[in-house]
């Protein structure tokens, strides 16, 4: 939070030469950022010439075909529309496609921040609305959201939060209308479901990250958001969050790899729960080739493997070139507080039960997910991921904006 | 829980389960060696021709009815139970019904929530399918694990030699994954350490033996017979009493004509997007579940909504969801009010609370009979009989 505090300016961030001015602490704290700074410009001309060069792409072990064919256009592939990255002074409308803030006043905290981050904002008139669990009847969240997409002046359509209820929207979101105006819409949690069936209805690239209810959360969190909505440069490497408190780490272990190996294609995933709703629909996920991440809330152990065991059997994980797991927050035996079972194996067991046979490479721990510092991923650019003997290199390699 | 722990408490168990298992069939003096060597002799030869009619066009498979004296194997292919005693009442149920149980090998084995690894319920399990003294395999009890065996089991063998599969919870990944993979009917019972009701044993008993019963599945039936579980705090409640009984709803009015498919929904909503995904056209559906939060519930009814298995179907009928419920929800509606929308939205005949599922009324539902399902009244009547 101090941190973020410290830099108000959003692009002034990405500016390494603002860097010998800052003081001290600023400094430190955005070493990290020069770097994937340094290493991302040299990664967007290397992808740049991945392009140019085309078929003579060979980086990458197993994505590295799917992930060619991908840049190349083959019939198949969809073409990857990319939406412009936020400016200073750009509108973002506020939706609630899901559940709505449980505190109504909660948003003038997103109100302040996004002052801070120097962007405008719009409100969707139903945001407060409540049917069950879900802000609204769907027919007016549907309203809501397709609005924001028609809105010339919205430049991203940004949900509240998630909660329940985004996928009974899906039949009723207009693509078309999505395809004509692409903007960015960032969200994880429920709001997985928009964003595969918009990703793969249209090829816009969509990003799982936080959302208007929490963006602003951890300093980890606001930095990785604004740099994904507000630049146009590619992410690079996904460093973790300094942990400064060692003695009693929150969360998963670090990058603890589960299977070893390398892989390169473009991202794809989100929410486990919400990627199992997804099942047997026109919006069911596709990972052909694709680096896969996954992350999921309160879900005990066996509901875990009853998902992987499910994405198996309709070949979804078989056909990923590598899968990276995210924060499983409250997923330990009775941590959901529900269904638990006596003498419920970990999740680090299940996990390594589904997923290191695989023959992919297959990353748990970072932070991304329900935890409160998560960083932001973009669905649909290219990626690599490299998991050998006690290090991990999951790198975006693309610009997920124009 | 170490390694060591899970060993040594493991064989803890398996010398106890041996020890039980030889009693509960000493005492009712069934010779072991005898079945076992029945294995495995007339298979394939005959059955072949039944294959190729079920193949050309997706016709039913009945199992053949339960005789007196038929052997019953009693399984777990999901969880462990939660005591070695629920395996000897679940023997006391089937000698009550007239059949003679069979007790799989590894049912009291320990691996995490499940009995015993996968390999080890997969064997009982492929065991029970190719004994042909064995006419029907009773699950014992749900929780987590059937799912593993979906892609594991030879369903063909199944197809070969039709038995009588009776489950639900978890076991009904299995019902449902034979249904889709061999159109077999099986049936949708709760599982054995869930009948504490007469009700619910004189179903399973009508619908497993009877050859022509005609049934009828109404709302307000409800008959529990306490004596049959001690433990149960449940009172006897009496059907002519009108502040006994419960009442459906129908959310939608109307009549359907179908295949009678569905069963828990947690474990449909599992076999979505799978090859095992069984098929829904001009279905009627009922669903049921347990433990279970409203707003995980609406995610898989809105996965079938989504998947258009709303629109193939003929009508929905809910049966009972116990213990489920709106915790830890932000103003939560109830499952009426959450799919009886969806269904009026639909315009399919939907009713809620038919005896289905696993409360103590629950009754046997079999998968794939063609049945005539009124909403208005809150009936299901069987057109045919379930088993041949």
């Amino acid at each position: 939070m101090e941190l973020s505090e410290k830099l108000p300016g959003t692009s002034s961030i990405f500016n390494s030469e603002n860097l010998p001015r800052r003081d001290l602490l600023a400094g430190i704290a955005t070493a990290l950022m020069v770097g994937i700074t340094g290493q991302t410009d040299a990664a967007d001309a290397k992808s740049q010439k991945d392009r140019s060069a085309g078929k003579k792409n060979t980086q990458g072990s197993r994505g590295s075909s799917d992930g060619k064919n991908a840049i190349n256009g083959s019939p198949e592939q969809m073409t990857i529309v990319k939406p412009k990255h936020l400016v200073k002074g750009d509108t973002v409308g506020i939706v609630a496609p899901a559940s709505p803030l449980e505190n109504e006043t909660e948003i003038e905290y997103t109100y302040k921040w996004l002052k801070r981050a120097g962007l405008k904002y719009k409100i969707g008139k139903h945001i407060f609305d409540s049917y069950s669990d879900f802000a609204g009847s769907d027919e007016n969240r549907l309203a809501d959201f397709n609005s924001m997409w028609a809105d010339p002046e919205v430049k991203a359509v940004m949900p509240m939060r998630g909660g329940n209820g985004a996928a009974r929207l899906l039949a009723g979101i207009d693509y078309e209308l999505i395809a004509k105006n692409p903007k960015i819409i960032v969200g994880y949690s429920d709001i997985t479901s928009l964003l595969i069936a918009i990703h793969q209805k249209t090829g816009l690239v969509t990003f799982h990250g936080p959302m208007m209810g929490g963006f602003f959360e951890g300093s980890y969190t606001y930095c990785n958001y604004l740099k994904a909505v507000m630049s146009n440069k590619p992410l690079g490497l996904i460093t973790d969050k300094e942990e400064k408190e060692l003695w009693n780490p929150l969360g998963p272990p670090t990058r603890y790899v589960i299977a070893k190996g390398k892989a390169r294609g473009r991202l794809t995933g989100g929410c486990m729960t919400l990627i199992r709703q997804l099942m047997g629909t026109p919006y069911e996920i596709d990972t052909d080739g694709k680096i896969l991440f996954l992350e999921d809330l309160d879900a005990e152990p066996h509901e875990i493997d009853r998902m992987l065991y499910q994405l198996s059997l309709a070949g979804k994980l078989q056909k990923a070139a590598g899968i990276v797991v995210g924060e499983c927050t409250n997923c330990a035996p009775g941590g959901s507080g529900r269904n638990n079972f006596p003498l419920n194996v970990s999740l680090d067991r299940i996990l390594e039960q589904r997923l290191s046979g695989l023959g992919i490479p297959v990353v748990y721990g970072l932070r991304f997910g329900h935890s409160k510092e998560k960083c932001t991923l973009p669905l649909g650019v290219m990626a690599s991921l490299e998991a050998t003997d006690g290090s991990v290199r999951f790198k975006i390699e693309e610009s997920a904006t124009l | 829980m170490s390694a060591d722990q899970y060993l040594s408490r493991r064989t803890l168990i398996k010398s106890g389960t041996k020890a039980l298992i030889s009693a509960a069939i000493l005492a009712k003096g069934m010779d072991k060696m005898a079945e076992a060597k029945n294995l495995s002799k007339q298979e394939s030869g005959t059955s072949n021709a039944t294959i190729a009619e079920a193949v050309q066009s997706r016709t039913i498979v009945k199992p053949n009815a339960l005789k007196p004296s038929d052997r019953v194997a009693l399984l777990c292919p999901a969880g462990r139970p939660h005591s070695p005693s629920l395996i000897n009442r679940a023997v006391a149920i089937v000698e009550e019904m007239g059949f003679r149980p069979k007790v799989g090998k590894n049912t009291l084995k320990i691996h995490g929530t499940m009995a015993g690894t996968d390999e080890e319920r997969l064997a009982d399990f492929e065991e029970a399918l190719s004994d042909d003294s064995i006419a029907a395999i009773f699950c014992v009890t749900g929780g987590y694990g059937a799912l593993h065996l979906v892609d594991k089991i030879d369903w063909m063998k199944l197809k070969a030699s039709p038995k009588i599969l009776v489950g639900s919870d978890d076991n009904c990944h299995l019902l449902l994954a034979a249904y889709a993979k061999t159109g077999l009917v099986t049936f949708h019972a709760p599982n054995m350490d869930r009948i504490v009701s007469r009700q619910s044993f004189d179903a399973l008993k009508a619908a497993v033996t009877a050859k022509n019963p005609h049934s009828t599945v109404k709302s307000n039936y409800w008959d529990i017979d306490d004596s049959f579980d001690g433990t149960s705090q449940k009172k006897a409640r009496n059907p002519e009493d009108k502040w006994q009984v419960d009442y459906s709803y129908a959310a939608v009015e109307g009549q359907a004509e179908g295949p009678l498919m569905g069963g828990n929904l947690t474990a449909l909503g599992s076999l979505m997007g799978t090859p095992y995904q069984p098929p829904f056209k001009n279905a009627v559906l009922f669903l049921e579940d347990i433990n279970e939060d409203h707003g995980i519930l609406d995610r898989w009814f809105t996965n079938l909504y989504l998947a258009g298995a709303l629109s193939e179907i003929s009508g929905v009928a809910f049966g009972d969801f116990e213990n489920c419920r709106t915790k830890e929800c932000f103003n939560m509606y109830s499952l009426e009010d959450l799919f009886g929308d969806r269904m009026k939205q639909e315009g399919k005949p939907c009713s809620f609370g038919l005896p289905l599922g696993q409360s103590a009324r629950s009754l046997t539902a079999p998968i794939g009979v063609r049945v005539r399902f009124d909403a208005g009244k809150g009936t299901i009547e069987y057109l045919e009989t379930a088993v041949s």
